[in-house]
């Protein structure tokens, strides 16, 4: 499906040389549109992210001193020993948030898609998450205090709301409103391109919905889940305000929230780099499978 | 009773001609009913937070209340806003900038390794904002002490760049091709056909301006 792949079909009729400058024009023009992201992602994200590795083997904040860096493993072994849970509190949160999004995503995404005609104004509403976790988390934290709405409706039905304020489920659900819309945007795109009559032709053979969805609907729409589910466990191991604002101890011990704290606040670059490391390495498995399962649906 | 029985017998009744109204609430509407109530709770979930902030922000902290915080923000923190406005839309601006090109040689043009370089540059999306962040600021403001508002801009659209790079794609390999061989039939050139062909029949692009605007103006991480 390219243009000057077709154009360069009929070779009997445009002579050799010709044919020469044109794919020498197609490369070169190629390399013109695809230059501005290479060096913008070689400028601001590929190569900081090597230097990161540099410092992550160096001690402490040596890496800033005249005498030179010092180098060693000393902080992957710390990570190791001290940080683990960390990054399993991370990974916890991540897959609830994915679980959550996953769960309420899929009908959402099913209505919108199938049943809804006024779906700009539901898109219009659902980029409201999208500008910013701190958004959210500050809103859900002024719900859940004493005075707030969700606080005085938990009170009245017997609940104290500290039991929810700083607790896992309510860091979960504003991660889960956050990410929310990738999980529909991303199913919902599959689901857009699922011909309604194989819906239709499966209930007229006598299937029930349960059946139709899960035999049907469910394989044809396998990629988008997949990739809607990848995308929020991406953008959610990097959770920052939503365990600051809402969550306890053992919610704030999050990789992307040490991090922070031993690199900025410490100043212990070569601890808080391996952590970026860490959950680098944890991006770039996500990234994979997110191809492998969507296997080229965007670019083939 | 003998007049009844020489009588025209009745067919027997049916659900029209007993007169009975048709069912208000059959199995289909009820599930039409609650599809679009929960549409609409989920709607509701997603602007609660912002509504208590509003809430929030009307209510009387620290010897202002209501408009008077308005006021203030907009008076004290003016700049703050301009100036989260103007990054905003110089971050925008450079990621159509670049993702345009981009997306188009990536779903036109038979780029060798399409998939590596495809997953190269979504790469971002998949960092930690956190992590982002942490690296600039190790090889930018430590290592090469290099300030501005320039680098600030370029690394946000760094940030933000796949969000509007990928319905670009979306939305161009939806393009039949049918109308840019037109447009070149007719002495469009490639740049000429851009803003009259090919933009204006991008409508899931818009979504990536929007998602991108949005991740850039909410970027906390990497400022």
């Amino acid at each position: 499906m390219t243009t000057e792949g077709a154009s360069l079909a009929p070779a009997g009729a445009v002579a050799v040389p010709e044919l020469a400058r044109r794919a020498r024009s197609l490369r070169l023009r190629t390399a013109l549109f695809l230059i501005p992201a290479a060096i913008l992602g070689a400028l601001f994200l590929y190569a900081p992210l090597a230097l990161m590795v540099d410092v992550s083997l160096t001690t402490g904040r040596s890496f800033l001193s005249a005498s030179g860096p010092v180098y060693a493993l000393d902080n992957y072994a710390l990570m190791i020993e001290r940080y683990i849970p960390n990054l399993l509190v991370t990974i916890e949160l991540a897959a609830l948030a994915m679980i959550v999004d996953l769960v309420f995503g899929f009908p959402f995404a099913y209505i919108l898609v199938r049943r809804v005609h006024y779906r700009d104004v539901v898109r219009a509403l659902m980029v409201f998450p999208m500008f910013g976790a701190l958004y959210v988390a500050f809103g859900m934290r002024f719900l859940l205090l004493p005075n707030g709405a969700l606080g005085q409706l938990l009170a009245a039905v017997g609940i104290p709301n500290t039991a929810f304020l700083f607790s896992m489920p309510a860091v979960v659900f504003a991660m889960s409103i956050f990410t929310f819309p990738f999980m529909v945007m991303s199913i919902g795109t599959a689901l857009s391109n699922v011909d309604p009559t194989l819906e239709e032709a499966a209930a007229c053979l006598g299937a029930r919905p349960w059946q139709t969805f899960w035999r049907v609907i469910l394989p044809l729409t396998r990629a988008g889940v997949v990739a809607g589910m990848l995308l929020v466990f991406g953008w959610s191991i990097g959770v920052f305000a939503e365990p600051l604002l809402l969550g306890g101890l053992n919610e704030q011990r999050t990789l992307a929230w040490t991090l922070y704290q031993r690199g900025v606040i410490s100043t212990d670059y070569g601890v808080s780099a391996t952590m970026g490391i860490v959950l680098l390495v944890v991006a770039f498995v996500v990234t994979y499978f997110s191809l492998r399962f969507s296997r080229g649906a965007l670019i083939e | 009773m003998s007049g009844a029985a020489g009588a025209i017998p009745s067919p027997a009744p049916t659900a029209r001609t007993a007169g009975a109204r048709p069912r208000r609430f059959t199995p289909r509407r009820v599930t039409a009913i609650l599809s679009h109530a929960y549409i609409w709770f989920c709607l509701a979930i997603f602007v609660l937070p912002f509504f208590a902030l509003l809430v929030q922000s009307l209510g009387s902290r620290g010897g202002t209340s209501g408009i008077g915080n308005f006021s203030d923000a907009l008076g004290s923190f003016s700049d703050n806003l301009f100036w989260s406005f103007k990054i905003t839309a110089a971050v925008l601006v450079i990621d159509l900038l670049v993702s345009l090109p981009a997306a188009y040689a990536l779903v036109r043009y038979p780029v060798p390794g399409k998939r590596v370089l495809f997953s190269l540059l979504q790469l971002p999306l998949y960092v930690p904002g956190a992590v982002i962040g942490l690296s600039l600021l190790f090889t930018y403001t430590f290592a090469y002490r290099i300030e501005s508002t320039l680098g600030l801009i370029l690394a946000l659209a760094v940030g933000s760049f796949p969000l509007m790079l990928t319905p670009l794609v979306v939305a161009m390999k939806d393009l039949p091709i049918v109308f840019e061989e037109a447009a070149a039939c007719l002495g469009a050139t490639g740049l000429a056909d851009l803003p009259e062909d090919r933009l204006p029949v991008d409508r899931a692009g818009r979504v990536g301006r929007v998602a991108s605007c949005a991740s850039s103006s909410s970027s906390t991480s990497i400022s």
